[in-house]
This record gives structure tokens, sequence and C-alpha cells, in this order.
């Protein structure tokens, strides 16, 4: 009976301190993986912290970009432009004074092509850094100009289809980025594809405007481009601008889609 | 007296095999950390297969216990050896550790606890220095940036299953052979089933190192 006992006792005992051991290994083990995950939380956290920064970054500096833009083709078209306006006509003036006089008549017709060429480079740098179609007359004139300018260039065939009036495009910040993405996006195309066509379509559906942008070139990889390409990098920033979301695909061989819907 | 008949139990035996033939069958498949699980495997069928033909035929196979005391010890010191940081204490002095523990275990079985009773001192030297490289690795892993974390996920598995098995054989093993025969016997039941466990983590480990993640950890070693 006491033999029994003592057996009872000594198991229990035993049992026990099984138990114990286990439950800390337990706990070991269960510290680990909170540790790991916590560990984890706080580097994605920091990580996702570090992306925003950046992107923020990004953007603002695209914003810069196009204030500084807008002031240079300021400065250029209301100063130096006005002001080579002004010369041109004095110049003319002072040419109706000394019309007679045969000696100066090379030297004058030199000095007024000069100075019409210059106002002409000035009119151009000011149109590129800020068409002012799109300011005065908005995306869609502005887009039909762009598309005239590349069709001129006989590189390739450049089509533009629309279904939507100046009253749905409000945002002047939404048609500028638009625009750029639009110019990147043709950029490229002339630089890399070697297309035949590009097609650009600017749609509204129910209350979103959506912009589709497509070229039958050679396309490429988008997983290797993307972590390259500063051109897709830009867009992806114009998009988050204006809040919009963007579609990419591109295989070799299979052109280049792009959607932009905002 | 002196036969360990149920030292891993039949069912243990089934889930050992299983991981015995995935090693052979995968062998390069396993990185080579687990490469050591797979020897510790195959060191542990072979001391059951042979205690329990022992047994029989000597109707005393405790020499076996002692065997299996410094295979266990060689071999989890390779294993933790294998996947501690270089700048780990148990790294850098791997030779001290396993010389040292060597002389205590042969000492032991020659001079204080003869091959042919328990081993119980140097088996509890072995479990507690076993014990110290899990939690050690566990804390260390812990501190671990997240890419190690991913790639060594499987390995924190085998881990905690290493720890949760010699945690809680500690006892039984301490106690060795000195309790009763009725006592001992429910405590080997208690192996019984923490070896379970201990088995049923390694073949998963092994089943997501070979067929799903293959070439998930990492390591610099190789066994033999």
């Amino acid at each position: 009976m006491d033999s029994d006992i003592q057996t009872s006792k000594l198991l229990l005992f035993f049992g026990i301190a099984i138990l114990i051991m286990v439950a800390l290994a337990l706990i070991v083990v269960l510290y680990s993986n909170h540790a790991q995950k916590r560990i984890l939380e706080q580097q994605m956290n920091t990580q996702e912290l570090q992306l925003q920064h950046q992107q923020e970054l990004l953007q603002r500096n695209l914003i810069v970009q196009e204030e500084e833009r807008q002031r240079i083709a300021a400065q250029l078209h209301d100063d130096i432009g006005s002001k080579l306006g002004v010369l041109h006509l004095t110049f003319h003036r002072l040419r109706r004074t000394e019309a007679q006089n045969d000696d100066y008549a090379p030297l004058c017709e030199e000095i007024n092509v000069l100075i019409a060429n210059t106002l002409e480079t000035t009119r151009r740098i000011s149109h590129e850094l800020l068409p002012p179609t799109l300011e005065d007359f908005g995306l869609i004139e502005a887009l039909l100009e762009f598309c005239d300018g590349v069709r001129k260039t006989g590189s390739v065939e450049i089509n533009f289809n629309y279904n939507i009036g100046r009253e749905d495009l409000t945002d002047s910040t939404l048609e500028l980025n638009l625009f750029r993405i639009v110019q990147e996006l043709t950029t490229n195309t002339l630089k890399y594809a070697n297309a035949k066509e590009i097609n650009i379509l600017l749609t509204k559906e129910e209350d979103k405007i959506s912009l589709q942008y497509t070229d039958d070139g050679m396309g490429f990889d988008l997983e290797n481009t993307r972590s390259k390409g500063l051109g897709l990098k830009n867009i992806e920033h114009r998009v988050a601008i204006i809040g919009g979301l963007l579609q990419v695909n591109s295989t070799h061989g299979n052109g280049f889609q792009l959607r932009v819907t905002c | 007296m002196g036969i360990i008949k149920h030292l891993y139990g039949f069912p243990n035996i089934i889930l050992l095999n299983v991981s015995c033939l995935l090693c052979a069958i995968y062998w390069r498949r396993l990185p080579t950390a687990f490469k050591w699980v797979g020897v510790f495997l195959w060191f542990s069928f072979f001391i059951e297969v042979s205690a329990v033909i022992s047994g029989k035929l000597w109707h005393n196979n405790r020499p076996f216990m002692h065997l299996l005391t410094i295979g266990e010890f060689w071999i989890w010191s390779f294993f933790y050896q294998q996947i501690f940081g270089k700048s780990s204490f148990a790294h850098r002095h791997f030779r001290w550790i396993l010389g040292l523990g060597t002389l205590v275990i042969v000492g032991n079985s020659t001079l204080i606890q003869s091959i042919w009773t328990s081993n119980t001192y140097s088996k509890t030297c072995v479990q507690l220095l076993v014990i110290w490289y899990a939690v050690a690795f566990a804390f260390h892993f812990a501190e671990q940036p997240p890419q190690k974390i991913k790639e060594n996920k499987l390995l924190r598995l085998v881990n905690a299953a290493i720890l949760i098995y010699y945690c809680g054989s500690l006892f039984i093993f301490m106690s060795g052979f000195a309790i009763g025969s009725e006592i001992f016997k429910a405590l080997l039941m208690m192996n019984v089933i923490l070896n379970s466990v201990f088995q049923i983590l390694v073949l998963y480990a092994l089943w997501t190192v070979i067929f799903k993640h293959p070439n998930s950890c990492s390591s610099s070693a190789s066994p033999s």
C-alpha cells in the first residue's frame, strides 16, 4: 500500500516535471516565433515608410519640374520673346530708313534672318516646355496638335480618337499629366519600339476618364524593364499625382499597351 | 531487467522508417543542415534495431544507450555548428565542446557508469547541451533579419522539435533506471509521446524541404 502511494507520488512528480519542461520549451518556441513576427512587422513598416517617402519625393520632384518648366516657358515667351519681337520691329524701321543704301542691304538681310530664327527658336522651346494649346484649348487640342507633329516626322502612323469634350476635362493638373504621359510614351515608342502604328484613345466611362495607349512595336519584358526604366517610373508617379489607376501590359513581340483610369 | 523495449515505440518506428527512407531517396535534394538530421534519423534507426536484437540475444542492450548518447552528442553538435553563425560561441569553440563532451561521455562510460548500466550522467549532460543549443538557436533566430528567417523556416521547426523532445525527456533519462521499473515504464510511455511529436515535426520538415521548398535552407559544410 505504501509502495503504491510512493509510486503514485513519484509518477506525479515526474509527470509535473516533464510537463513543466515541455511548457518551458513551448514558451521558448512561441517567444522566438513572436519575436520574429515583430521584427518582420517592424521591417515591413520601415520599408513601407521608406517607399512612401521615396514616392512622395519623386512626385514632388515632378511637380517642381512642371512648375520650373512653366516659369522658364513664361520667361521665354513674355520676356525674351517680346524683347526679340520689339528688336525685330525696330530693326525693320531702321531697315526702311536705310533702304536706299545698298552697302547695308546684305548685312540687314542677315540680321533680319538671325532675329527671325532666334524668335522661332525661343517660341519652339517655350512651346515644348509648356504647349500653349494645352493651356488655351485643353488636352484634346494639345493631343491633336502633338499627333500632327509626330505624323509630320513620317516615322510612325499615329491615331488619336476620343469621345469626350473639353467640359469633361476641368482639372489642369490632370490634363497636363495625361499629356506628359502621352509625350513620354511616344518618345519611348519612337526610340525603342520600332513600331508602325500608335493608337491613343481618350474616353469617358461612367465618371472616369480613361487614356489608352497602344503600339505594335517589339514590346519588352515588363518585369525587367520596370526596375530599370525611369520613363515608366515617371508615368507611375504622374498617375499617382492624379490619383489614377495604371495598367501596363507588354511582352516580347506583342507591342505595348497602357491604360490610365482616373 | 536491462532490456530497453520501447525507447521509441512502434508507431514512431514507422515514422522513423518513413523519414529514413525519404532521406535515403532524396539525400541529394537535402540542404546540408538537413543531411545532419538525416544522419541522426538513420543513427536512431540503427540503435533501435540493434537494441531490439541485442536485447533478445543477450538480455542487455544498455551499451547501445551509451552509443546513442555519444552519437546524438556528435550529430547534434555538427548540426548546430552548421546552422549557427560563425561568430557564435558554439561555432567558435566547436572543437573544445566536441572534445570535452566526448571526454565526459567516454570517461563516464569507462570510469563511473559502465556500459552495462545506464549512463544517466552523460545522457543528462548531452541532453542539457542539446537544450542549450536549441534555446540559443531559438533566440539567435529571433534576432535574424526576415530574409534569413524565411530561408530557415524549416530549420526552426526542426529546432522546435528538438527542444520539445529533449526538454520533455530530460527528467525521464535523468531519473534513469534508478527508480522502480513500474514508474520507468510509465515514464518511457511519456517519452514515446514526446518522440512522436519529434518524429512528426521532423517528417513534416523533411517532406516540405524535399517536395515543396527544395534548396530553401542555406548552409556551408557537409556531413562526411
